[in-house]
């Protein structure tokens, strides 16, 4: 496996053969590793000693379905701490083609040009990109497609990415050649846009598929996972009704995050459920679409197309994080709008997570009313002006409720808590208080556990065992969707593992990549300076009451620091 | 005994009223989640369900009460 670095400043690529320890991780386990091997953890985010990871998931390459995932890392400017933010669409797929297992950014050029970075199998190209600055992300992405070819990967930054705003993620396209799959969170955009690249641009038209150690045992193994998948009943619910069907299930438990987490029900629920965009996106036709794939090859295909009522498209995809924080949580209940919202979010390159519980913080300041769209709309469009109010939002929830002066910042580390209310949730609650990545669904959701989400006394267990597959699945390059699949069939994962690189690896290799991954990742947090006092949610969730249970966030600090307690306590 | 029962995405197809998302069922004193899954004809693996009864996930030997709002779902892994 191939490591390529490519230094900003010098312009010069060096291609070298993976160091042993880096051997058996990819994803979001390898940048862990990486941050671990050669960075400085006290660095400066924004500075040239920071590196940006591209790397694709262990089993990224050969189109299983939802296995071709690409991780972005490096130190977060938001969080201060170890970052990975991953994403479907093809550049994952499109750099193990061209045979890089790891691609790393390093340094920052002198001059403020800013440059493609065009990579294929013979070439390393720095080209001049001076033609798309400032430019949204969708005509960005409209001419580089004219410029190289439908057939390349991109992975690029919109505006707020080249404002290193710390709400910046990088975006990917998806098999329509669509520019929407963001690696969103932790500030990565922002990474990107401090070493002047617009873009990233594979080529991947003369490579190949990475090899395959035994071929009839990998297509095997893929038969067994494939009919796991499909016949799991979670896989039809996502590809009718999508990630928004969690709009209703998390109202139904009362953590479905309103006007600015202050309430767990929102009363025009039904005017943003899966069901409502379902019935509205079947009716309207055109370039509605209720069924569609972020990556080819996949089965589950959870995405959609969002269209208006003429039948034109508004965004794709219309997801339940965006709808929770730019709807519920802006107190806006109207599908339409939101989806509006989430464009321009996309075009500036923005994580919606971290705008939507921006806005609502600035709305909290009396800078715009919860509820109304047309100010939403403008306080976006002073982000994209850049002025002082917009570069104060594009930061994050914290730097706007620094600004304002507002207590009620939902955060943990810095980072922004995705749709699920922790009070009410509050297995997820620990995980967002636990993880090395700051507040983050993907790294441990538990909303599917059955159990009474509102009891303090038994969310660790179920948090460290979510925290430990989500990070194994991130090494991977697995989509979270096929955890189902391979719930139902977990030998297939090991089983795919040896017959593609040849190894021998324990039953249990999910969770042994994540365990490894998260001492890693913990590792490096320690020493950026995170203490067991970092893992914890914001003082006023443990005493604001959230209707409709009137619950706290009432697990004792001990407990929060009993989920990493099967790493030795030096390495905790 | 009435039950006031939401029903969530694929599971809307088991009613035909309005839009096929709440319904309210008449129950014998002391049905469980499992007996009324059975009159409505639900016949989804419950392993793969969720039952929220009151804002609490609960178990499918749950003995309900009069008055009581129950959500129907999929269970599903996140947004």
């Amino acid at each position: 496996m191939k490591v390529w670095r490519i230094n900003t400043r010098t312009r010069k690529l060096e291609i070298s053969e993976f160091p042993a320890s880096w051997e058996r991780l990819g994803g979001r386990g390898l940048i862990a590793r990486i941050l671990n091997d050669e960075l400085n953890p006290n660095c400066a985010p924004l500075g040239p000693e920071n590196k940006l990871i591209f790397a694709p998931g262990l089993l990224v390459g050969h189109r299983l379905s939802s296995c071709d995932r690409i991780s972005i890392g490096g130190k977060s400017p938001l969080t201060g701490g170890v970052k990975e933010a991953n994403a479907g669409g093809s550049t994952g797929l499109h750099l193990t083609h061209i045979g890089c297992s790891a691609l790393i950014l390093e340094d920052q050029p002198i001059d403020s040009n800013l440059t493609v970075i065009y990579l294929s199998t013979q070439d390393c190209r720095f080209d001049d990109a001076s033609n798309l600055a400032g430019k949204g992300v969708y005509e960005s992405s409209d001419i580089l497609l004219q410029q190289y070819g439908p057939e390349v990967a991109i992975a690029l930054i919109g505006p707020s990415g080249e404002m290193q705003l710390k709400g910046a993620g990088i975006q990917n396209l998806d098999q329509d050649l669509v520019p929407s799959r963001i690696a969103a969170r932790g500030g990565l955009g922002a990474v990107m846009g401090s070493k002047g690249i617009k873009a990233l641009v594979i080529d991947s038209r003369d490579g190949s598929p990475p090899d395959i150690a035994d071929l009839e045992g990998f297509r095997k193994a893929q038969k067994s996972y494939n009919k796991a998948l499909m016949d799991h009943p979670q896989t039809k619910v996502y590809a009718d009704y999508g990630t928004a069907a969690m709009a209703r299930i998390c109202h139904s438990l009362g953590g479905l995050p309103t006007r600015n987490f202050t309430e767990g029900n929102f009363e025009s629920l039904e005017d943003i459920s899966a069901e409502t965009m379902r019935d509205q996106l079947l009716e309207r036709g055109g370039d509605s679409n209720t069924t569609h794939a972020c990556m080819v090859g996949c089965v589950i295909r959870c995405s959609n197309v969002y269209a208006d009522g003429n039948g034109k498209e508004v965004v794709s995809p219309l997801e339940y994080e965006t709808i929770g924080l730019l709807g519920s949580n802006l107190g806006i209940g109207n599908l339409e709008k939101v989806a509006k919202l989430n464009w321009e979010a996309n075009d500036l390159g923005l994580d919606s997570i971290e705008l939507g519980a921006a806005l609502a913080v600035a709305a909290e300041a009396g800078k715009m009313e919860f509820g109304n769209f047309k100010q939403a709309l403008e306080l976006i469009g002073e982000i994209r002006a850049g002025t002082p109010t917009g570069l104060v939002i594009g930061n994050g929830a914290v730097s706007t409720g620094l600004a304002y002066q507002i207590e009620r910042v939902p955060v943990v580390k810095g980072q922004a808590m995705s749709a699920y209310d922790p009070r009410a949730i509050k297995g997820t609650g620990v995980t967002y208080a636990t993880s090395p990545q700051g507040a983050d669904h993907t790294s441990g959701l538990t909303i599917r556990a059955k159990i009474d989400h509102l009891d303090p006394h038994i969310q660790i267990d179920v948090s460290r065992k979510a925290q430990i597959n989500a990070a194994g699945y991130d090494t991977l390059g697995v989509c979270a969707f096929a955890g189902f699949g391979f719930g139902s069939a977990p030998e297939t994962i090991s089983a795919l593992l040896q017959a593609r690189y040849g190894w021998d690896v324990p039953g249990d290799v999910l969770q042994e990549l994540g365990r490894q991954t998260l001492i890693l990742e913990r590792k490096f947090n320690r020493r950026a300076g995170f203490s067991k006092d970092d893992d914890r949610l914001p003082v006023w969730m443990t005493r604001e009451e959230l209707s409709p249970h009137n619950a706290v966030f009432d697990i004792p600090n001990a407990d929060l620091d009993k989920v990493f307690d099967w790493i030795d306590e030096d390495d905790r | 005994m009435k039950v006031e029962v939401h029903l969530h995405a694929t599971l809307r197809r088991v009613i035909k009223e309005g839009n096929g998302q709440v319904i309210v069922m008449d129950l014998p004193e002391n049905s469980a989640i499992g007996d009324l899954l059975e009159l409505m004809k639900i016949d989804q693996d419950p392993d793969h369900m969720l039952f929220v009864l009151n804002g609490r996930t609960t178990s499918l030997g749950q003995v309900l009460e009069d008055g009581d709002v129950l959500n129907l779902m999929t269970a599903v892994s996140g947004g």
